[in-house]
């Protein structure tokens, strides 16, 4: 105590006596927010063993860090120099001291290892083979998520449903400013997310105040292009339009989760779990949710400039609600899906629920599509085709009796299902950015409810 | 006469002032290359520190002041300032003028290519920090850059400019002058030790320069092959190595960036650890406990550091997840037995605590809150729940940034009156620890609450869930209260190099060689050597006759600290120059 009056006595002394107090005091405020702040409770089977063995993890890290800060402060306040000439013990080494502290150590994390791996292979494991589990499928991109519902691999649903796209209304910074009507570039599919967050906005017609349109998710800004200047500027609030993937309770679920640009993680907090989605795989994430819920989750892994907000909530929601939900969206209830796909195979990367993009690629260039609306289908000669908002059967139309001055291609030369594949295909190239957009009469025809 | 007179006097002090700036350009001296290393880290540390107020004022409140573009960019530099310019730079200050001294050499080994390597890492650096010039910004991808954000995929929507390709050439540069400063290092210390100056007979600063430069040397060039290939996928080949669409794959380079970037952690804590081990040594008038084991846990630091890069990369889906746990689990021993010792040596120790102590103290407790922190991320399932959450931000500055800046501290404190002559202002300095102190607990202590609680790095705002503004406003008050006490630190500094109290060539009582020279010491470092019988050639000096009865009291080669140096002399430096 009398090193503290000495300190006392000196202006230098005195501050750092009254920081001392003020930080003791903060570190007081910091304990009693801890108990608001904490890991959260699990919702899931496998989130409950992550938490069983976060806590012992944590009590043997409590106990180490007492006894180790207990000895630190020990000696630091036991033994202090009294005199000037004064010559402590020289002892160097004891090997049974030394012996101790590397085997003790040891013994635990032997020991930890063992407790890790095996909750480990617990919270890995897979559905039981005849269980009925569901799948979801998860894309991330910058800077959304779409969901995919029931869709057993190799099959095509009719619909799927995803919340992903919402429909919402963009606030113009200028009220006044007078902005023609904007078409974005959707695909049919309602579950598509096309338009990404910035994305140029080709304009039509002119409307005042708010415009509908719909976009990918998240607050980020969107730009109102008009062909040469941006007309307007807006962002768009993430609150009321997160995407939102509705689950099950009770069930096994495997998310199968993919990247259409960059990194990003799946990552939902009451889930205790976070799993990386990586452009080119396609990784399986097993979780059996336990507690109903809506729980906010957002992306984990930086992944370009709006991050912060790729939000998205897991709606849990019992069985009976979600087969009713289910239905009322799909217009059928779930397949159930059996048996064991195996946790380690590859899959691949399911691209909606249409066509087969690498082949419409393929198709897209052999019949020479290429030629007029550029390899991208980005428009050349012919009108800008990818990412088009007329629907897939309009375009099989234009195939067989072509409007405006395009080549015929019957029945035998190119199938449906070849013209869906590269629809699919041309639904998801990223347009180069400097293209303008060449309008096409039959996109216009759609727009105007033809 | 006397305008005359003034004239001359003055062109003579220009003179002066020219010769003393072209001396110091033309410098292969490693003392002075050590100090310019030291002024020009120090710099880009304050540069790093003004980016995390930025951050912590954004984060402070919910909402956003800077647009997210800055934010990322802020986040991005104050990484790879304060990783590449501050925190290795650093460690390089302290091994280039203190090892030399201590092993009683006249210079490292090859005096040019340490000029060469400080004059690389500056250009390197000045490149780095000069990218928030180039069209687009800076790069803003995280110091870890990891692709495809940051190639041009066609598939990325805002794909990084020419500030990316400055980051990556200048990191390469950085670790072009690691290799130069790694190779020189361990040359001088296998080449250049004084006689009698046995490799059981280094200190333990130098014995962690030399694991340091072994892992520099090997880790590096893998960093070098890893940027390069970024270089190349941003310029030509259009993504062919990292970037699926073209064939590549994203993990490569988290291989890659990993193999170096663990072993960089052990890069930048392990000089740190040298600098409080030789504190302990001096301050406590004991020997430093278990020295072999130090350094045989500092060896095993070194050798797990290589095998346990993937535990950066559990969430992936891409690694073999029970060995790197293993691994990693493993690292937890030595890091233990170090701990150990160094408590042990102020066991029964006649104690003293000026700054470089307390500093030393502080990187005890700061570095046991992030050892055990880390255990939690090496229990797999556990980091599936905290990794790239604020809890990894927390368990990371806890160890090698905030303990190895403690280090660092230490070494100032304590080496400053060998560099400069003066001591630093003792009440200033304790000022200085308890802000820090106090100021870095405050930061990291609520990041980790924060991790547990679910909150991602990375992010310029936040969900406002219950806690996490307040959290978030303590994160930011600790982050300014250690920003003054960096602020006391700088006064202290330049008020110990005007005003400091003069400080003979053996302050502290010290142990090792470079206390056996005057402070500054002469270019050639040495007149005479005393004798070197163990690791603490000094203390035998001062203290081998009081303790000759000592039954504990050792010197290596089975002598007793009898009479030891007290007339004899070591062969001079140019005596030995011509051995």
């Amino acid at each position: 105590m009398s090193a503290y009056r000495r300190l006392w006595r000196t202006r230098i002394g005195r501050l750092t006596l009254v920081i001392g107090a003020v930080a003791l005091a903060l570190f007081a405020l910091t304990g009693l927010v801890s108990a608001q702040v904490a890991l959260p409770e699990a919702v899931t089977e496998q989130g409950d063993s992550i938490r069983t063995l976060f806590f012992v993890v944590l009590a043997i890290g409590v106990i180490v860090f007492v006894i180790v800060e207990a000895m630190i402060l020990w000696v630091v306040f036991r033994y202090k120099r009294q005199s000037d000439d004064e010559l402590p013990t020289q002892v160097a080494h004891n090997t049974t001291a030394e012996i101790l502290w590397t085997g003790i150590p040891l013994v635990i994390v032997v020991v930890l290892f063992f407790v890790s791996l095996f909750v480990l292979q617990d919270i890995q494991a897979a559905a039981d083979e005849d269980e009925e589990f569901t799948i979801v499928d998860v894309q991330g991109r910058q800077w959304a998520w779409a969901f995919n519902y029931g869709v057993p691999l190799g099959t095509e649903l009719a619909e799927s449903i995803s919340n992903s796209p919402h429909d919402t209304e963009i606030h113009l910074e200028d009220p006044s400013l007078v902005v023609p009507f904007m078409t974005i570039k959707l695909g049919i599919e309602h579950m598509r997310v096309v338009a990404r967050t910035g994305d140029v906005v080709t304009v039509d017609r002119a409307v005042n105040g708010t415009v509908p349109i719909r976009h990918a998710a998240g607050s980020a800004v969107m730009r109102v292009f008009n062909g040469t200047d941006t007309v307007a500027e807006g962002r768009l609030q993430a609150a009321d339009n997160t995407p939102i993937v509705t689950v099950p309770t009770g069930q096994m679920i495997r998310f199968n989760i993919a990247s259409a640009d960059v990194l990003h993680a799946f990552y939902t907090p009451q889930f205790l779990t976070k799993l990386d989605a990586v452009p080119g795989r396609v990784q399986t994430l097993w979780v059996r949710i336990t507690d109903a819920g809506d729980f906010i989750s957002q992306c984990a892994e930086f992944c370009g400039r709006d991050h912060a907000r790729m939000i998205y909530t897991v709606r849990a929601l019992p069985q009976d609600e979600y087969d009713a939900w289910f239905e009322e969206k799909a217009g059928s209830a779930p397949e159930p899906v059996e048996g064991d796909f195996g946790g380690e195979e590859e899959v691949e990367q399911e691209e909606g629920a249409i066509g087969n993009p690498a082949n419409g690629q393929n198709l897209f260039f052999s019949l020479g599509c290429n030629v007029c609306h550029g390899d991208q289908g980005e428009g050349l000669v012919g009108p800008t085709i990818a990412m088009t908002i007329v629907p897939l059967d309009r375009v099989i139309e234009q195939y067989r009796e072509p409007l405006e001055a395009m080549t015929e291609f019957p029945p035998d030369q190119v199938s449906d299902e070849e013209i869906a594949d590269i629809y699919a295909w041309l639904q998801s190239v990223p347009r180069p950015p400097e293209a303008d957009i060449i309008p096409s009469k039959l996109a216009e025809l759609v727009e105007a409810g033809g | 006469m006397a305008t005359l007179a003034g004239a001359q006097t003055s062109t003579y002090a220009g003179a002066t002032v020219w010769r003393v700036i072209l001396e110091w350009l033309t410098t292969v001296d490693h003392k002075k290359i050590g100090i310019m290393y030291l002024w020009t880290a120090g710099a880009f540390g304050l540069v790093g520190m003004a980016f995390s107020l930025v951050m912590r004022t954004e984060l402070a409140e919910t909402g956003t002041i800077i647009s997210a573009e800055t934010y990322n960019s802020i986040f991005t530099m104050h990484g790879s300032v304060m990783i590449f310019l501050f925190l290795l730079p650093i460690g390089a200050a302290f091994m280039n003028y203190s090892m030399p001294l201590q092993i009683g050499a006249l210079d490292m080994a090859f005096p040019r290519i340490n000029a060469l390597s400080f004059w690389i890492f500056l250009f390197g650096g000045v490149l780095l920090t000069l990218s928030f010039a180039a069209e687009g910004g800076t790069a803003s991808a995280g110091w870890t850059a990891y692709p495809p954000v940051t190639l041009d995929t066609g598939n990325n929507a805002e794909p990084p400019g020419a500030g990316m390709d400055m980051w990556l050439v200048g990191v390469i540069l950085l670790g072009q002058a690691s290799i130069f400063g790694s190779v020189n290092f361990l040359v001088t210390i296998f080449k250049m030790r004084a006689p009698g100056m046995t490799m059981w007979r280094l200190p333990l600063f130098t014995w962690t320069t030399l694991v340091t430069g072994l892992l520099i040397l090997l880790s590096t060039p893998v960093l070098a092959a890893a940027l390069v290939l970024g270089f190349i996928d941003r310029n030509g080949a259009g993504g062919a190595f990292f970037d699926p669409a073209a064939g590549g794959q994203p993990l490569l380079w988290q291989n890659l960036f990993w193999f170096y970037s663990h072993p960089a952690v052990y890069i930048m804590i392990l000089p740190a650890m040298g600098i409080v081990s030789d504190v302990f040594g001096v301050f406590t008038r004991r020997p430093v406990f278990g020295y072999r084991s130090m350094v045989l846990a500092l060896i095993a630091i070194g050798l797990l550091g290589f095998i346990v890069w993937a535990h950066h990369m559990f969430t992936t889906g891409g690694v073999f997840l029970p060995f790197f746990m293993g691994a990693t689990f493993l690292i937890a021993v030595p890091t233990g037995v170090k701990m150990f010792n160094w408590i042990t040596t102020m066991w029964r120790g006649s104690n003293i605590f000026p700054t470089a102590m307390l500093f030393s103290v502080g990187f005890l407790m700061l570095f046991l809150i992030g050892g055990i922190t880390g255990v939690f991320h090496a229990a797999v399932p556990v980091d599936f729940a905290l990794h790239d959450t604020y809890f990894v931000v927390g368990h990371f500055h806890y160890t090698m940034s905030i303990a190895a800046t403690f280090g660092f501290l230490a070494g100032c404190y304590y080496w400053f009156p060998k560099m400069f002559g003066k001591f630093m202002n003792e009440g200033l300095g304790k000022l200085h620890f308890w802000l820090v102190f106090i100021g870095v607990n405050l930061i990291f202590f609520t990041q980790l609450l924060l991790g547990l609680d679910g909150m991602p790095r990375r992010i310029n705002d936040y969900v406002d869930n219950p806690g996490w503004e307040l959290m978030n406003m303590l994160t930011t008050i600790g982050a300014f209260v250690s920003a003054a006490g960096m602020m006391v630190f700088l006064y202290n500094v330049f008020y110990s190099l005007k005003w400091g109290e003069r400080a003979g060539s053996d302050p502290w009582e010290g142990t090792t060689l470079e206390w056996a020279t005057t402070s500054p010491p002469p270019a050639h470092n040495f007149d005479s050597l005393p004798e070197i019988r163990s690791e603490r050639p000094l203390f035998d000096l001062r203290f081998g006759e009081r303790l000759q009865d000592d039954p504990h009291y050792h010197v290596n080669n089975g002598h007793n600290g009898n009479g030891s140096g007290s007339g004899a002399k070591a062969p001079t430096a140019s005596a030995r120059e011509e051995g």
